[in-house]
């Protein structure tokens, strides 16, 4: 079954096996294949199955999973200690698929609704550890080393994190004025 | 010269009793007969044999070792699994291999059960070749084992004792043996 393309969604395609299949699952390149067998248990066999372990192990389904690197980028609001000042954040990043059977247990089909959890999760974190009190001074203190360097939930891990500050909740009334 | 033969010809003619032209018309049916069977052997008992038992039979070999060959390969892959290492490509090769000569087998063997077309168009002449080669080497044979014998020194004749015996046969099945 060949899912709608969607960068976000690891899972490339499915595929129900015969019994008996005559030639292996093509190999995707920059994706491995996740067999599901008897028992609803999931094989991620390095290189693919062999056709005559298919025949010996009889998967029902196979699931292609991308393992590729990835660009993102999300929008993410931190608040400072004092809560006076509220920052929006554009937060860059790479995510992979590290563990394709954790993907495909948990019906994983889109990055984009878990990555913003664990991702803003890890800068609320970072960002807690600082001591700003305007954009100025969080932009300063967004340094690499103090965001981390990579997050990893749900079978996904994040990496090569960037962050820069778009707007303060200072600015906000600005929007005001243009009614007056 | 053509008065010399049209006199030998006469001559041979007038000299044959009834009991020649029996035999000739025993030789001349034997003649026939062996020729029919031997059409038929070639033209239909020959791509009936191919097509539908020995084609079959190498298609099954072939088929069980290539399916033998799967799953050794994938017998031999299963150590690599629990240490997480790629078996070696030949093991994937192999398997593939097997599949594809598989099926090609498979096709080959619905594709040839009519055997070779060939013979079913086998001409006449080539019959009677193949006719004459077959008693010419039955001569040699017979010459071979018994220098003596009505086979190799009078085949023709042989064939007119081969007409007594079986009479004799038939009649003593039939009628039962004479005292």
């Amino acid at each position: 079954m060949l899912l709608p393309g969607d960068e976000n969604n690891p899972v490339l395609y499915i595929e129900e096996l015969p019994r008996f299949p005559g030639h292996r699952p093509l190999r995707v390149p920059g994706a491995v294949h996740v067999y599901l067998t008897r028992g609803d248990r999931l094989f991620q066999p390095a290189g693919g199955f062999t056709l005559g372990e298919l025949w010996l192990i009889r998967p029902s389904r196979l699931y292609v999973v991308d393992v590729s690197p990835h660009d993102g980028q999300v929008s993410h609001d931190v608040t400072s200690v004092s809560g006076a000042v509220t920052a929006s954040l554009v937060v860059t990043f790479h995510w992979q698929v590290v563990d394709p059977r954790l993907v495909v247990a948990s019906h994983l089909v889109d990055v984009m609704a878990v990555i913003p959890h664990h991702l803003g999760a890890a800068l609320d974190a970072a960002v807690a550890g600082l001591s700003w009190s305007d954009v100025a001074e969080l932009n300063v203190a967004l340094t690499p080393g103090v965001l981390p360097e990579g997050v990893r939930g749900d079978g996904l891990e994040i990496f090569m994190i960037r962050a820069a500050v778009v707007s303060l909740g200072e600015d906000a009334p600005a929007m005001v004025g243009d009614d007056a | 010269m053509p008065d010399d033969a049209a006199a030998w010809i006469v001559a041979w003619w007038s000299s044959r009793t009834a009991d020649d032209w029996r035999r000739y018309a025993w030789f001349a049916t034997v003649l026939v007969v062996l020729y029919y069977t031997l059409r038929w052997a070639v033209r239909r008992f020959a791509p009936w044999l191919i097509g539908r038992v020995l084609t079959p039979i190498a298609g099954g070999l072939v088929l069980a070792v290539c399916g033998s060959l799967i799953l050794a390969a994938a017998v031999v892959a299963l150590p690599f699994r629990p240490v997480r290492v790629r078996p070696p490509g030949l093991l994937f090769w192999v398997g593939d291999t097997s599949a594809a000569a598989g099926s090609a087998t498979r096709r080959a063997v619905r594709r040839r059960v009519g055997g070779p077309t060939a013979l079913r168009r086998t001409p006449r002449l080539v019959i009677w070749a193949l006719f004459a080669g077959i008693a010419w080497a039955g001569h040699e044979v017979a010459c071979d084992q018994d220098p003596a014998s009505l086979w190799c020194t009078r085949p023709l004749s042989a064939v007119t004792v081969i007409r007594a015996d079986l009479w004799e046969s038939g009649t003593d099945l039939i009628l039962g043996r004479s005292s």
